[in-house]
């Protein structure tokens, strides 16, 4: 292949390590652009780790992370999230105290355009910038279900409710890159298969790169293409859902068993 | 088409009625200061003819006490982060504007040609006086906003303390704006207009950033800093930022205060003073910068008040003599008490702070503001109903 | 000559030890009450001042050898302690930690104000007792058994290994089955004790008033710091190495030129608070502390 199979984002033998805990160890990673891969492993294999190092919340000791050919490394993480790469955290962390539509403007507010003085002395620019994340943060709100809520607290949400803002939250950023770190977590059946439903649509709308941690498999298998598993901070196994879910490695990843003949 | 199931609990028409984030509303436009700039002018005047020099100046001391209380709460409240050194910064535009004044004159009179009405060039200078006090504090703010960013809670709490005590240290020891023995001869520049437009100031402004996406950003640091950095907002940056504009206007109330008392000293400006502004700023609610205003009219006055009623009780009890009672004992009691002992003032404030935080501790506002739209709300419709109403 | 120097050389050795003795007692307090609710006991200093004054009325008031007025503060102290752990910071335990800082401000508050209303805020004297290098001796002295016996119970008694497990995780210390209510109200006692002792020492040195727990306290702090907060080694590292930095700080006069010369004695907040912010920068585990890193 040429040049134009270079992936979004790439690791490069990236180790992270907690004092004496490894949490990665030199992990390789390949996502195309416009895939949507799903990341699974068993509990503590690394995954919301990966995720970390990718956004620079937890620097690689040793390899690379590695946007459209550029290194990210020691970039700090407010960076990489203007660089293009939004996120949805394990445990949900939403603005709790301000209004749905406030959080989701939040995570517009790379796209404002206008300084703390322009905020003070008012203005054109101020006016266009704010219409624009108004705008915006309403687009994104329709686009997840969420327009009825708008004005509501964040953290008064039922937790689906809350995860979604978070997606909205992300979204919004307009980003090439989105990471959603368990985000059928806590639902039921029905709710993630309309969860799942929400994710392609949203894929093909925005034109985005997806890589999804998840522990549901229904939600993986279901609308990954590509699925990478993850042990003991290593890459065990690599291929489409059919491949994956007949490897013998990730089998006993799952059941603790050491890996037979 | 929402893609969670019914959850139990209030839908969304019910949950429009929760309290909302405190970003309702719009900022204020420069109209307002200019039309508060002509009150204020118009106030002083009405005001020296109907209110005696005491009684003006309280009211000075209470603006200037809104100044604080509003600056402080875009740190405390807003940002959340616990700085307990902000009559520090009062302490460097205090000193810097007065300094510049004693020392350098009236250079404006100069400069703006020797026709200039003395008026003008008064007033030219103190605005000079004004702008170096807040760029000075705003200076210091950022020097100490850049460690501070790296502090957490009650660590950030001990050494913005530190960093006030430190502030009344290094003024003790400076011999060339007194030192030990205070800073006197600063021109009583400060009238009620300059208050109350400098407040005014303070308020638009604040108000105008945190209903901005920079207000925003502040609010998400608070809220959760991870979570901020996620949306590319360099939390480092904005906590700094939040520490130098409300230095500033802690300069600039500095600059007022000094040139209102005419003669300041390093103790003007300690742990204690820090600390009754935190106190305002709580219990109005920190995060509401309507509740830091609305709390600052209340405690500003207050010392003024108790001695007041303290001064009322002395003199009552001298015109009736002693054993013979006029007007309810108890209370005259209560008054001689606060007269004997002015650190029941202290003791108020220190129950404030410990029932706020047991019974109410979002103060007076919680994190809201005032806004057209809730004050639109609050008034009877015609026709009846809120908007909302009715499932 | 040659006598004169060795004699202020002993002299400031003695200062820096007594000092750092001092800022030590207090210094156990904050960090056994840091350990056990991650809270800074504003209030602490305040108890530090409650034993001065409790040790000054056993002994002027009272008539009371000064050992039995120090014996009184250590339980006065306790108990006072205990006061406030229970009103004012236990309701609190799950509420958000800025409300529990407000809250001990607002109690430091309280006592200070309280003294200046039942005291007045004149300082009070001891009548002489003691001569001063007795005194000194005498904190030393008792500032060394108070770590060691308090470093024995830390770290050699089944309480101590409570009051360990429950500053590293409250809750899997209360799954474990250990009474957490209790461990902190033991922690309190324990540092309160040491605080009263600190000001009863200090009063007879010095003299008594309301204000006089807040500088001492604030050192004291900065010494916890400095030592590594959380730990009773530490503390005592810690009141040391201040006591000694700020006396040799204070032999310092760096010359401007001319006559003007900068005395660093003048300056001994801005010292300490410098050398506050740079543990808090650069080793926030302090000097004895290991670097314990977290995963998120």
């Amino acid at each position: 292949m040429g040049a134009e199979a270079e992936p979004l984002l790439q690791l490069r033998g990236c180790t992270v390590t907690f004092g004496g805990l490894t949490a990665l160890s030199g992990l390789d990673l390949a996502v195309p652009h416009g895939a949507l891969v799903g990341l699974i492993g068993p509990n503590g294999a690394g995954k919301s780790t990966a995720f970390n190092a990718i956004t620079g919340v937890y620097p690689p000791v040793a390899g690379q992370v590695v946007l459209e050919g550029r290194v990210l490394n020691g970039t700090p993480p407010h960076r990489i999230a203007r660089l293009g790469i939004a996120r949805t955290f394990q445990t949900v962390r939403l603005f709790g105290n301000l209004s749905v539509l406030d959080n989701v403007k939040c995570g517009a507010h790379m796209h404002a355009g206008y300084g703390w003085l322009q905020a003070v002395v008012l203005g054109a620019r101020r006016a266009a910038g704010e219409r624009r994340l108004t705008r915006k943060a309403h687009e994104v709100l329709e686009l997840v279900g969420l327009s009825d809520w708008a004005q509501a607290k964040a953290g008064s949400l039922p937790y689906g409710g809350e995860r979604l803002v978070e997606i909205a939250r992300a979204l919004a950023a307009e980003p090439r890159l989105l990471l959603l770190d368990e985000p059928a977590a806590g639902m039921n059946p029905q709710e993630t298969n309309t969860l799942l439903g929400f994710i392609r649509r949203v894929r093909e709308a925005l034109g985005l790169t997806i890589v999804l941690i998840e522990h549901d498999m229904r939600l993986v298998m279901g609308i990954c293409e590509r699925i990478v598993v993850l042990d003991h901070g290593e890459r065990i196994a690599e291929g489409s859902p059919s491949e994956v879910r007949a490897d013998p490695r990730v089998i006993a990843a799952y059941l603790g068993e050491p890996t037979g003949g | 088409m929402s893609p969670f199931s019914a959850a139990p609990g209030p839908g969304p028409v019910a949950a429009r009625r929760r309290p909302v984030g405190s970003l309702s509303g719009s900022p204020l436009r420069w109209g307002v200061l200019a039309a508060v700039v002509l009150v204020a002018l118009a106030a002083d005047r009405l005001a020296s003819g109907w209110l005696n020099a005491y009684q003006l100046h309280v009211l000075c001391i209470t603006g200037i006490a809104v100044i604080m209380a509003a600056s402080l709460n875009l740190v405390n409240g807003i940002t959340g982060q616990f700085s307990l050194g902000h009559a520090g910064f009062m302490a460097v535009g205090a000193y810097a504007g007065a300094a510049l004044t004693v020392k350098w004159g009236q250079p404006w009179a100069i400069y703006l040609g020797h026709g200039t009405p003395q008026p003008v060039a008064a007033a030219a200078s103190f605005v000079l006086a004004l702008l170096v006090a807040g760029l000075a504090a705003a200076g210091v703010g950022v020097v100490v906003g850049m460690p501070a960013a790296r502090l957490r809670g009650d660590y950030l709490a001990i050494a913005t303390l530190g960093f006030g005590e430190v502030v009344r240290e290094l003024l003790l020891n400076a011999e060339a704006v007194g030192g030990r023995t205070g800073f006197g001869g600063i021109p009583q520049s400060t009238s009620l207009a300059w208050v109350l437009a400098l407040a005014a100031l303070t308020i638009i402004v604040l108000r105008n950033i945190l209903c901005s996406t920079h207000g925003r950003a502040l609010l998400a640091v608070r809220e959760d800093e991870s979570a901020a950095m996620a949306q590319g907002i360099d939390v480092a940056r904005y906590k700094v930022g939040a520490f130098a504009v409300s230095a500033f206007f802690a300069g600039l109330a500095g600059c007022l205060f000094a040139h209102r008392f005419c003669f300041i000293h390093p103790d003007n400006f300690g742990a204690l003073q820090s600390i009754e502004i935190v106190t305002t700023v709580v219990l109005g609610g920190m995060g509401s910068i309507t509740g830091s205003v609305a709390a600052a009219l209340v405690l500003g006055p207050l010392p003024e008040v108790l001695k007041l009623a303290a001064d009322w009780a002395e003199r009552a009890s001298a015109a009736t003599g002693a054993g013979a009672t006029a007007g309810p004992s108890a209370l005259l009691a209560a008054g001689l008490e606060l007269k004997a002992h002015p650190e029941y003032l202290w003791i108020v404030y220190s129950l404030l702070l410990v029932g706020m935080m047991l019974l109410r501790p979002q103060g007076l506002m919680g994190d809201r503001e005032v806004s057209l739209g809730m004050l639109r709300r609050l008034l009877p419709r015609p026709g009846g109903g809120e908007v909302g109403d009715g499932r | 000559m040659h006598g004169g120097l060795a004699q202020q050389v002993v002299e400031q050795a003695f200062n820096a030890l007594f000092n750092g003795s001092v800022w030590a007692l207090i210094a156990v307090g904050y960090s056994m009450v840091y350990g056990v609710l991650k809270l800074i006991n504003f209030a602490h200093g305040e108890v530090f001042m409650v034993g001065a004054f409790v040790g000054y009325l056993a002994v002027v008031e009272l008539h009371w050898p000064w050992m039995a007025g120090l014996g009184l503060a250590m339980v006065a102290c306790p108990l006072l302690a205990l006061l406030i752990e229970r009103a004012a910071y236990r309701p609190l335990r799950a509420a958000p930690r800025l409300a529990a800082l407000i809250t001990a401000i607002g109690v430091s508050l309280l006592l200070q104000n309280l003294a200046i209303r039942i005291f007045s805020a004149e300082p009070k004297g001891y009548p002489r007792l003691l001569s001063d290098s007795a005194l000194r001796l005498v904190i030393i002295g008792t500032a060394i058994a108070c770590t060691v016996a308090l470093h024995e119970v830390v770290h050699r008694t089944q309480v101590g290994t409570a009051i360990r497990a429950v500053s590293h995780d409250r809750e899997a210390a209360a799954l474990m089955g250990i009474n957490v209510n209790r461990i902190v109200a033991i922690a309190f006692v324990l540092g309160s004790a040491a605080a009263g002792v600190a000001g009863v020492l200090y009063g007879m040195y010095y003299n008594v008033e309301p204000l006089m727990g807040f500088r001492p306290g604030l050192y004291a702090f900065v010494a916890a710091v400095l030592g590594g907060i959380g730990s009773v080694r530490g503390a005592a590292v810690g009141g040391l190495a201040l006591g000694i930095l700020l006396v040799a700080a204070s032999s310092i006069a760096i010359p401007l030129g001319g006559e003007a010369a900068l005395e660093l004695s003048k300056y001994k907040t801005t010292i300490t608070f410098l050398v506050l912010t740079a543990a808090l920068l650069f080793r926030p585990a302090g000097l004895l502390g290991r670097g314990q890193v977290q995963k998120l």
